[in-house]
């Protein structure tokens, strides 16, 4: 399908212009705000089919609220799930879908977002909401190793000769951002960083645990506010606009997950950006995040028509 | 120049080849690349490989500012066609492989196209610069026909026939099957039914085979007087299909193109297979093998880098007087004489450290007068025991006074230091030597400012080193060389002189003492650098890291405060006792797994 439009919508506006969701889908983990969302609409909302994204460890089975869980494995279960459930609304011309990916992990959301972009599909269209719960401040705990430093999988390319342009955002782990930039040797990079950030405490740490970077290469230090999509998907527009003729883009999103969802919106519109991980495999920090506050979500509503 | 990194080294990759000629530095490993022969160069990331590659094409050998480069010019035997592999060709082997595994060997042919479409781009900018540089009143006409066979036999669309534009086709056509294959990921179709052209079956060694005479014979070269060479750089990141392949050329396919290939020190095990049998080709006889960290000129030639980097910045000034030499190192003959420094170190540890005083007396050594009785002597105790000496005597314990009068930073300056500390990698060299250079003024540069640019590099390196991603193991490359760092350490300053302490390791070939996960690590280290290998045959390929001995790189020499010196060997499972070797359980084999 193509991709019409993307507009960040306020949580109210949303509530008041979508009466009934054909699909809900977020992830299920140890979070406390990983039915945030969920919990704000579902009284005010008609949920047809809500779905939790379960990460193989978690336990799911107290979930409640007619949502139904999901083992996710690896993201090709995403392709399956989404197959059947398309097949099964074939006849309808039209969905409302909403993904919460405040939990999930980056190639979950990624593969959804490819497949509704590449997948040849008979609907005339499908109205997507992306939110995201920001959360309150947690101390960043020491980096795990990094497992592995590539592609999220979905997107293939042949290289071409152009050098590499690494755009980075960064997150409050201390040296992930290092290791990506060392392992890739971009010709050029860039450094993508919250300020202000939903609590000051997150501007604070991930200046602290990036200050060699941060303060020996200004210039190549952009600072966007958390809530403000639009603010960042103008940066990173111009930026690939500046970059895409000379070089081949790689974004690596390591940060907040709002910049990882417009990297990825970025990398859909243009074909040319790829989306780079730098994983620590099944040894994850774990985060308790709670909400930072109910009410508080930032809800992108993009827009996939169909291009027959 | 300017460059992104987050400290400042220098990596050829990032420039043309104009670029990497204003800082070039002849070497003893160019002038054997430049032989008109196959070449083989192995080294790890950052030891100049890319640099000399890049050093043999025309734009870079006309922009040398060298009394030399007139001659090489001349006397070049071959066109070098530069072509870069890079991380990304790893990467389509991964994660991208596994997306088109279930379309046979369209992925295969995937794979191949992607190869050739990138020789080809790199062939039209050798034709540019052999144009450019090397023919006179060339006409249009000549420009036309090339590209006229060029667009028929790599199959193209109707394009303009000028050589930048059917490379803009080839790059176009690059794109177009990018987005075949991104719809095919999300639209799988059957095989029979997979979009195929007729590009995807060229092969850019025929097709090179064919258009290399046609080339000559429009532009009027004389068959034959020189030769063609495709340089595929790093080879370590592509496709173990290609390695493969190009390995095998070796033996040589037409007498007019040759190979100069890169790597990393230590080859695939898959390539050893494929490179084995009675008509392999072999060093010496087939091709030249250059191993980096093991040429004889590597301090020399880091000596070369770092005057070229003062004179630029001060052209009068002498290498030896403004980093100074150390003490420790230094070859002077009388600098184990009674009343020189090291004899005044010789008395202090004694001083302190019954061990060593048990050591000399079992030598015979006068206490009360501990200097070296004949020549013997000299060279084979006093000259080894020396960086020990100077090593236990700074951080073996005495009263506190006595300690802080003297700093640390005579252990880690000089310029003996400056040109072994990075093991020949110019690409950390360059970076150290800015450095302290940045802090200097004409006279000189203090001792103290090179310790601390040296332990700074030492511990950039090792945040590389620890970032390395290490799949599914435990440990990472670091936790390794930090156990390794730790036992030489431990076996330098323990309780015990040793004249000869531990400071190199040997990996065991036992795979119960070191599992498999463990040589990935050490693989991983050796293609980065913090493990050298040493005594390595310069005639053969090196495909195992089992059995073979290497050394830390003398970077982490200055966080585990080691001497800048190779000593004795130790097991590599002596240095990782009382580790879990384990891999994660992921990896584990798993009951009724299927």
């Amino acid at each position: 399908m193509d991709l019409k439009y993307g507009v960040q919508v306020d949580f109210e506006s949303f509530i008041a212009n979508n009466k009934v969701v054909d699909l809900f889908i977020c992830a299920y983990n140890h979070e406390g705000r990983a039915m945030s969302f969920f919990s704000s609409i579902k009284g005010s909302v008609v949920i047809e089919k809500a779905i939790a994204l379960c990460y193989n460890k978690t336990p799911f089975k107290d979930i409640g609220d007619n949502l139904e869980a999901i083992v996710i494995e690896n993201h090709s279960w995403i392709i399956n799930f989404l197959e059947e459930y398309f097949e099964s609304k074939r006849n309808k011309k039209s969905l409302n879908i909403v993904m919460d990916y405040s939990c999930m992990t980056k190639s979950w959301y990624y593969t959804f977002i490819l497949y509704l972009k590449n997948k040849d599909l008979n609907f005339t269209d499908i109205n997507t909401f992306f939110s995201y719960t920001p959360a309150k401040f947690i101390s960043p705990k020491e980096p795990k190793p990094n497992k592995e430093i590539g592609p999220l999988p979905g997107k293939y390319r042949i290289p071409t000769d152009k050098p590499k342009a690494l755009i980075v955002g960064l997150g409050f782990e201390r040296s992930k951002a290092e290791g990506i930039i060392e392992h890739l040797e971009p010709k050029v990079f860039y450094l993508f960083y919250t300020e202000p950030a939903s609590e000051e405490k997150f501007s604070e740490m991930i200046k602290k645990n990036n200050k060699y970077m941060l303060e020996k290469r200004k210039e190549v230090v952009f600072k966007y506010p958390y809530n403000d999509l639009l603010y960042l998907e103008r940066q990173l527009t111009n930026l690939y606009e500046q970059l895409k003729d000379d070089y081949s883009i790689i974004i690596a999103p390591l940060g907040p997950k709002p910049f990882t969802f417009i990297s990825i919106m970025l990398s859909v519109r243009f074909g040319n950006i790829d989306i780079w991980r730098v994983g620590s495999g099944s040894d994850i920090n774990y985060y308790e995040y709670e909400s930072l506050e109910e009410g508080n979500y930032i809800i992108c509503n993009v827009l996939f028509t169909s291009h027959r | 120049m300017k460059e992104d990194t987050i400290f400042p080294t220098y990596n050829a990759r990032h420039y043309g080849p104009k670029e990497v000629a204003k800082t070039f530095i002849w070497s003893e490993s160019f002038g054997r690349l430049m032989q008109n022969n196959h070449s083989v160069i192995l080294g790890a990331r950052g030891c100049g490989k890319t640099t000399l590659m890049k050093m043999l094409t025309l734009p870079a050998l006309y922009s040398w500012e060298s009394k030399l480069a007139d001659s090489f010019i001349q006397n070049i035997p071959f066109y070098a066609v530069y072509i870069s592999t890079d991380i990304y060709w790893n990467v389509k082997n991964q994660t991208y492989g596994e997306q088109l595994e279930s379309f046979g060997n369209w992925s295969e042919l995937i794979s191949k196209f992607s190869v050739t479409s990138n020789v080809f781009t790199s062939l039209c900018d050798t034709f540019l610069n052999i144009l450019q540089y090397d023919l006179n009143d060339t006409k249009e006409e000549q420009e036309h026909e090339l590209c006229e066979k060029l667009i028929q036999l790599w199959k193209l669309p109707k394009t303009i026939p000028k050589i930048v534009f059917v490379k803009e086709a080839l790059i176009q056509r690059i794109d177009d099957v990018n987005q075949i294959i991104q719809n095919l990921i999300f639209n799988p179709k059957k095989q029979l039914d997979l979009p195929y052209h007729d590009f995807f079956n060229l092969s850019f060694e025929s097709s090179i085979e064919v258009i290399i005479p046609i080339f000559e014979r429009i532009y009027n070269l004389p068959m034959g007087e020189k030769k063609w060479a495709l340089c595929f750089d790093e080879l370590e990141f592509a496709p173990i299909w290609l390695q493969s392949e190009l390995f095998k050329s070796l033996r040589s396919r037409k007498q007019y193109i040759l190979y100069k290939l890169s790597a990393s020190p230590i080859l695939s095990n898959d390539l050893e297979n494929s490179l084995s049998g009675l008509y392999r080709a072999t060093a010496g006889n087939d091709y030249e093998l250059i191993k980096m960290w093991a040429l004889s000129d590597n301090q020399k030639f880091s000596k070369l880098i770092i005057e070229s980097l003062l004179k630029k910045k001060y052209p009068e000034a002498s290498i030896d007087n403004f980093f100074e030499t150390n003490g420790l190192y230094s070859k002077e003959a009388n600098s184990y004489e009674s009343g020189s420094e090291f004899n005044s170190e010789v008395i202090q540890l004694i001083n302190k450290d019954d061990s060593f005083k048990k050591f000399l007396e079992g030598k015979g050594i006068d206490l009360s007068n501990p200097v070296a009785r004949n020549v013997h002597d000299k060279n084979t105790l006093f000259r080894k025991i020396k960086p020990i000496v100077y090593y236990r005597n700074f951080f073996l314990k005495e009263d506190v006074e006595s300690r802080r009068s003297r700093k640390i930073n005579g252990l880690l300056s000089g310029i003996e230091v400056l040109s072994e500390i990075c093991d020949g990698n110019p690409r950390w060299l360059i970076g150290l030597t800015t450095n302290i250079l940045k802090k200097s003024d004409e006279y000189g540069v203090d001792q103290s400012i090179q310790y601390r640019e040296i332990y700074a590099v030492a511990k950039r390196f090792e945040n590389v080193i620890g970032n390395i991603p290490v799949g599914d193991n435990k440990l990472t490359v670091l936790d390794v060389v930090k156990r390794i760092g730790e036992y030489f350490e431990g076996n330098l300053l323990g309780q015990q002189f040793r004249m000869d302490p531990k400071s190199t390791f040997v990996v065991d070939k036992d795979i119960e003492k070191i599992p498999i996960n463990i040589i990935e690590l050490i693989e991983k280290g050796v293609s980065q650098g913090a493990f050298i290998l040493l005594d390595t045959n310069d005639d053969k390929f090196d495909f195992e890291v089992r059995g073979q001995r290497f050394k830390l790189s003398y970077l982490f020499h200055a966080i585990y405060t080691l001497p800048i010196r190779k000593y004795e060997k130790v097991s590599l499972s002596t240095c990782l006792s009382g580790v879990d070797l384990s891999i994660e359980d992921s990896r584990q084999i798993k009951l009724f797994d299927t």
